[in-house]
């Protein structure tokens, strides 16, 4: 029963800690373009993140050592060293894009001015990593993160003509409208939403976090494989929202405020009252992860103690980490950068980047040294690969588009 | 399975096992080389081209006024949920304010854009004026909305609705 019940609740905390930032705004954004017509790429995406995940879920398991603990390890400290920095200058761009998206939740709900908010939120970040137990942060965001499920409630509430929607989105097509260079720049953005390097940073420290062994491999798949699909659906569930009331209308998404506008359409203030808790629970939970993944794998790459689950003062380089990290992304958003042009800056950068975080992973995951028995197979390496071909041209492809559409224009 | 198939299949059982795990990284510093590109990608992302030609400057209205029209829509669609009892007013404000802001640089965009020559003054004009409307509906609502004045809120609806129609009317003419 116990079990079952850690199975439960480790599926549901991943369904609703999937939805970041990135996810909310990219998705509703090409809802409100494309309709469902590039909704493969978010089931391509999170089949990805699964492989992924999976494998750095498994080393941490079986190891009892972070993924990227491994990496300079067994990679040299060069290639580490790369590794750390392209990865970490995304994941920390993402943190500042949640720490914004957290003061823009606010601003909807008072009215006062995101700026204001953002020292506020980057201070509740902080505090949060250096007082809050992992098991309880973890739990709580997910949880709340659930509250997301009013946007499937929405498009119920909508009353779609569903044969339509099913249709578009299994027969992808550029529409008339658009351009073939606009469309694959955002495909590219939903796949490095979904992908987003710091989600595995996070799953495998985390693992060590809540002590994993080998015993804890079944579980660790049933949040992979069940919990992120699920969150995938949320993902979906926020694009055909907007597919089917702001697309109709000619609005682009430009702000957070846009991406609830469906749901106050379809169920009212109620409705709004949720998107809210799950846009605060979505960002605040996802600053408080990427934070974590900062501080994860810069101690992890010098070697130094790092962890919630010792006392700060045991693991005192990496608490600074954490507070130099948040100070620096309240500092980077009070130049008056707009959080929602960070967010999509950050999912095409993560997508930059994607191989140079997912390449080690399957190297490390190989390794019978750490991984004995416990290493790939043949599916996890033949999709591992076919993933890694996806992230490659992705990345190859990410920054030549950006500059032909100029961002997605 | 015959023992031929069966061989080739272990073969790319073991190729598929065996080659992630002899991967080795090579150090070199390949970083060096790639910041001027990304540097340059970065600088390059942000710049806008100038109109040289008729068809560049009906793609620089076209989508100046797309945006509008998303801009009071939007606004509208806040208005509406607002005035139906389905938004909140701290919220609607937000929408509305953002919208409205949002609007500038449109303005300031198309505006310092010059006509590459005199016969496409009249189009400057008109999505100019256009533009210019828009800005009037959008402040008539967020004037209403923090007043709480749901006379003029419903008056403001109407107006965004009428210059919404205008730009996307203007904007379907223009390509």
């Amino acid at each position: 029963m116990k079990r079952l019940f850690a199975v439960a609740l480790g599926v549901l905390t991943a369904i609703g800690g999937f939805v970041d930032i990135g996810d909310l705004v990219t998705n509703a954004a090409v809802g409100a373009r494309f309709g469902l017509s590039l909704a493969w790429v978010v089931v391509v995406g999170v089949l990805g993140i699964c492989v992924f995940a999976e494998m750095s879920g498994r080393v941490a398991a079986v190891s009892g050592r972070a993924t990227f603990d491994l990496v300079r390890e067994r990679l040299g400290p060069r290639a580490g060293l790369l590794n750390l920095l392209a990865s970490m200058a995304v994941t920390f761009l993402t943190m500042a894009a949640e720490i914004g998206g957290v003061a823009l939740a606010f601003e909807l709900a008072t009215s006062v001015n995101a700026y204001l908010w953002m020292p506020v939120a980057g201070a509740a970040v902080w505090l949060v990593l250096w007082r809050v137990k992992f098991a309880v942060l973890e739990n709580a965001f997910g949880l709340a993160g659930l509250s997301l499920v009013v946007f499937a409630f929405a498009v119920w509430k909508l009353g779609p003509d569903w044969g339509h929607l099913v249709s578009a989105a299994l027969h992808p097509k550029v529409p008339v409208t658009e351009d073939a260079f606009v469309y694959a720049y955002y495909a590219i953005a939903l796949f490095g939403a979904a992908m987003t390097p710091y989600e595995v940073f996070f799953f495998s420290s985390g693992g060590i976090e809540e002590h994993w062994d080998v015993k804890d491999v079944a579980t660790m798949r049933a949040n992979v494989f069940v919990g992120f699909p699920l969150g995938g659906v949320l993902s979906l569930a926020i694009a055909a929202s907007a597919a089917l009331v702001l697309l109709p209308r000619g609005i682009e998404v430009d702000t957070l405020g846009h991406v609830a506008l469906p749901v106050g359409e379809a169920v009212g203030k109620l409705g709004l009252a949720f998107a809210l808790l799950g846009f605060f629970a979505a960002t605040f939970g996802a600053a408080c992860e990427t934070g974590l993944s900062v501080g994860y794998s810069i101690a992890q790459y010098f070697g130094w103690q790092w962890g919630k689950f010792v006392e700060p003062l045991r693991a005192a380089r990496f608490h600074v980490v954490l507070l130099l990290a948040s100070a620096t992304a309240v500092a980077i958003l009070l130049t008056t950068v707009d959080p929602i042009m960070l967010t999509e800056y950050s999912v095409v950068f993560s997508a930059v980047a994607l191989p140079l975080t997912y390449l080690p992973i399957l190297v490390v995951a190989n390794d019978r040294t750490y991984m004995g028995d416990h290493a790939n197979g043949v599916v996890a390496n033949l999709l591992g690969s076919v993933y890694l071909v996806l992230v490659v041209l992705a990345s190859v492809a990410a920054l030549p588009l950006m500059l032909i559409t100029k961002a997605g224009q | 399975m015959s023992a031929r198939s069966g061989s080739t299949v272990m073969s790319v059982r073991s190729t598929v096992l065996s080659v992630w795990s002899t991967v080795r990284f090579r150090p070199r510093s390949s970083l060096r080389g790639a910041a001027p590109g990304i540097a340059l990608a970065l600088l390059l992302s942000g710049c806008v081209v100038p109109a040289r030609t008729d068809a560049g400057y009906r793609t620089d209205a076209s989508m100046a006024l797309e945006s509008a029209t998303s801009a009071t829509r939007t606004a509208q669609l806040a208005l509406q949920q607002w005035l139906q009892g389905r938004m909140p007013r701290t919220y609607a404000n937000i929408v509305v304010t953002d919208s409205e802001s949002s609007l500038g640089p449109i303005q300031a965009s198309f505006g310092g854009v010059d006509p590459p020559n005199r016969k496409v003054d009249s189009l400057r004009a008109e999505v100019g004026g256009e533009l210019s409307d828009a800005a009037d509906a959008l402040a008539q609502g967020r004037i209403a909305l923090r007043r709480s004045d749901r006379a003029g809120a419903m008056k403001a609806v109407a107006a965004l609705g009428k210059v919404s129609s205008t730009l996307e009317k203007t904007g379907a003419g223009v390509q």
